[in-house]
């Protein structure tokens, strides 16, 4: 490669700076890209409805029934055919409606021409037939027949003549995200306004996706941002609890509470639970914070179903200043790499941008630039890793395999924070330097990623 | 649009409630003035031979405005002690009045399926949690408890239970509220020290 194509590929600049995956051999080499990165194939929406329509006119041939009832049972069976033909005969599907000869609507009560009813006889007008499917629809239920104890189900094609217009779109949309999620080791892109669906190529994992359309990175399991070293479920937990932080809040509430009517804050004294708020007067359930003059009534399911709410809180309360400090811990730790891989962010765009203009200026080639450029990447490679170790670590229970884990953080973090440094004061140091300070930070972090992959 | 539906399909439920007649099988439908054709008030007789035999229990029935496309909402006014049934709110757990409710149901085949649960509880999918352990763990405190409160709340004929009446009477008269007391004594399998300890919290 030359470098004039080299400075083509840097100068397009829109790409995001940290589009690393063909940059590092380094990983593949040693198969932390296969750790880490998720075997899979972006299609379009069209091309996977395609695919559907296919596999449910097969189904539909095989079994002589309708491709509109094929589907519904293939949804249901998770797109098995040897479990779909089962759910097939036990359910009942109309794909139609049709005109009967009645002439009396059960449902309206009143004389009409235009019954209709699927293949069990229920027979109703057009209008509440409508009425009727636009119900079931606003309450994202199935639509079923309106007849007494029947249990027939509507499929797709007897609901959609039903339904003209955006509820009819709506309808055929929510149909469509239901068989994406029906469909086994396929998952939308979860990127805002990105509607390109992945589809895996090996077992479904904890892996890095990156979105072929919108570059979105995400978790294959689970959609949110990659996270390995921590686990879907704990990454859930973990995110829940830092966006309410209700930590906090929990040791505040465990010996005070605001009034529910003025606001003011009230401390709770003796056991009872009726509390009376000293500003306004305003009378209150402390469990609960409901009104108490409503609370006779209510009482009983405000209280039954809990333990004594003052052995839980006298609990709570020894336990919650050493809680509060555990978590603080971690979260500012997460939070720290989160923040610096922001600003480090800026960094690199502004030190591509130095880059550009040096180059143009002929102050040094290219090559000087792309080290910089490269354990940058690689930096970030590792503050993003040390991020997702702070999750993991806080809901580890204290054993040898948390120590070993929090001493591989430990080194982990020794050389990132050096090559964070020599990168921020990269004129003071050599290329080699720089260099032998990013393959530490990168072999360091193989070791973690390696290590926490074999659980 | 769907609103004229409801009122007109209740119009005509009430006319036909009206012509069948509901008192031989112990259902009854109040409309007061006539005044609210949304909200309006039913009775059912609890069926012979059962803990509920000849106590009237009041309900209050709203219509939903896209009746009777959604289910009509109903609930106990008068207190009952039933493991489907809350103790606290009257609020039925009944399939048809949820998912299974078909739009060709009416008032009329609702309150009859309210007096047959009323015949048969199914403790297994309770609503209320405590009634339906004791219906489940102690039937006789069950009986004697459900019969207790048919008598007390909705006047089923016969003396009341004398060793519960004493108990609450007793409770009563440490200045408790009486309806209060009564349902800490019913969870309690009317053991006075438990239900009182209760109280007090
Ligand atoms: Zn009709
Ligand atoms: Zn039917
Ligand atoms: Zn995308
Ligand atoms: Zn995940």
């Amino acid at each position: 490669m030359s470098d004039s194509e080299d400075y083509e590929d840097f100068g397009s600049g829109d790409e995001s700076w940290d589009d690393f995956e063909e940059d590092i051999e380094l990983d593949k080499a040693d198969n932390v890209d296969a750790i880490e990165n998720f075997k899979c194939l972006f299609i379009s929406s069209q091309i996977f409805k395609a695919k559907v329509e296919k596999e449910a006119s097969a189904f539909a041939n095989s079994c002589k029934i309708s491709v509109s009832v094929a589907k519904t049972i293939l949804m249901k069976s998770k797109w098995n055919t040897s479990t779909a033909s089962k759910v097939l005969s036990k359910s009942k599907y109309g794909d139609k409606l049709v005109k009967t000869r009645k002439s009396h609507c059960d449902v309206c009560d009143e004389p009409r021409k235009d019954l209709y009813a699927t293949f069990c006889q229920h027979e109703f007008c057009l209008d509440c037939w409508r009425y009727h499917t636009r119900t079931r629809l606003q309450q994202r239920s199935d639509v079923c027949c309106m007849g007494h104890g029947c249990e027939v189900l509507l499929t797709e094609s007897a609901v959609l003549p039903l339904v003209p217009g955006s509820l009819g779109k709506k309808f055929e949309e929510i149909l469509f995200d239901c068989m994406v999620i029906s469909y086994p080791g396929v998952r939308f892109c979860p990127g805002p306004d990105c509607s390109e669906i992945v589809m895996a190529l090996e077992e479904s994992s904890p892996k890095r996706v990156r979105c072929d359309s919108c570059a979105t990175e995400f978790c294959f399991q689970c959609g949110l941002d990659f996270h390995h070293p921590t686990e879907c479920s704990t990454i859930k937990v973990w995110l829940q609890k830092c966006s309410d932080d209700s930590e906090t809040a929990d040791y505040i509430a465990t010996k005070t509470k605001d009034c529910p009517m003025c606001s003011s804050c009230i401390e709770k004294s003796g056991g009872c639970n009726h509390v009376i708020c000293g500003l306004c007067k305003y009378e209150f359930c402390w469990v609960c914070s409901g009104d108490w003059k409503e609370h006779g009534a209510q009482y009983y399911e405000c209280s039954r179903f809990k333990e004594d709410p003052e052995a839980v809180r006298a609990e709570l309360e020894n336990e919650t200043r050493a809680s509060l400090s555990k978590y603080l811990h971690y979260f500012q730790r997460w939070d720290n790499h989160s923040r610096s891989l922001k600003m480090e962010k800026v960094f690199q765009k502004n030190l591509q941008e130095i880059a550009q203009k040096e180059v143009q200026k002929s102050n040094g080639t290219w090559i000087d630039w792309e080290h910089l450029k490269r354990a940058g990447k690689i930096l970030a490679q590792c503050r993003y890793t040390l991020k997702f170790t702070y999750p993991r670590a806080y809901f580890m229970d204290a054993s040898k395999e948390k120590m070993l884990f929090e001493y591989q953080q430990g080194i982990l973090e020794a050389d990132c924070e050096d090559l964070a440094w020599k990168l921020e004061n990269a004129r003071e140091f050599s290329v080699a330097q720089l260099e032998q300070a990013s393959a530490a930070a990168q072999k360091s972090r193989m070791t973690l990623v390696k290590s926490t992959s074999l659980l | 649009m769907a609103d004229s539906i409801a009122i007109a399909r209740v119009q005509k439920e009430l006319k036909d409630f009206q012509k069948k007649g509901g008192d031989l099988v112990g259902i009854r439908l109040d409309l007061g003035d006539g005044s609210d054709m949304m909200k309006f008030k039913g009775e059912i007789d609890g069926p012979p031979d059962t803990v509920y035999a000849g106590g009237k229990y009041k309900l209050l029935i709203e219509i939903p405005p896209n009746y009777p496309f959604s289910p009509p909402k109903i609930r106990f006014t008068t207190p009952i002690w039933h493991p489907n049934i809350s103790s606290v709110t009257g609020a039925i757990c009944l399939d048809i009045l949820s998912t299974k409710w078909a739009a060709a149901m009416t008032l009329r085949t609702v309150l009859l399926s309210i007096q047959a649960l009323l015949e048969s509880p199914e403790p297994d999918d309770p609503q209320d949690a405590v009634v339906a352990a004791q219906f489940n763990k102690n039937r006789a405190c069950w009986e004697a408890t459900a019969k207790f409160w048919a008598q007390y709340h909705a006047s089923a004929p016969g003396a009341l239970n004398a060793t519960y009446k004493d108990s609450l009477d007793k409770v009563v008269a440490m200045g408790f509220d009486k309806q209060k007391v009564l349902a800490s004594l019913s969870q309690h399998d009317w053991n006075t020290e438990n239900a009182l300890q209760f109280l007090f919290n």
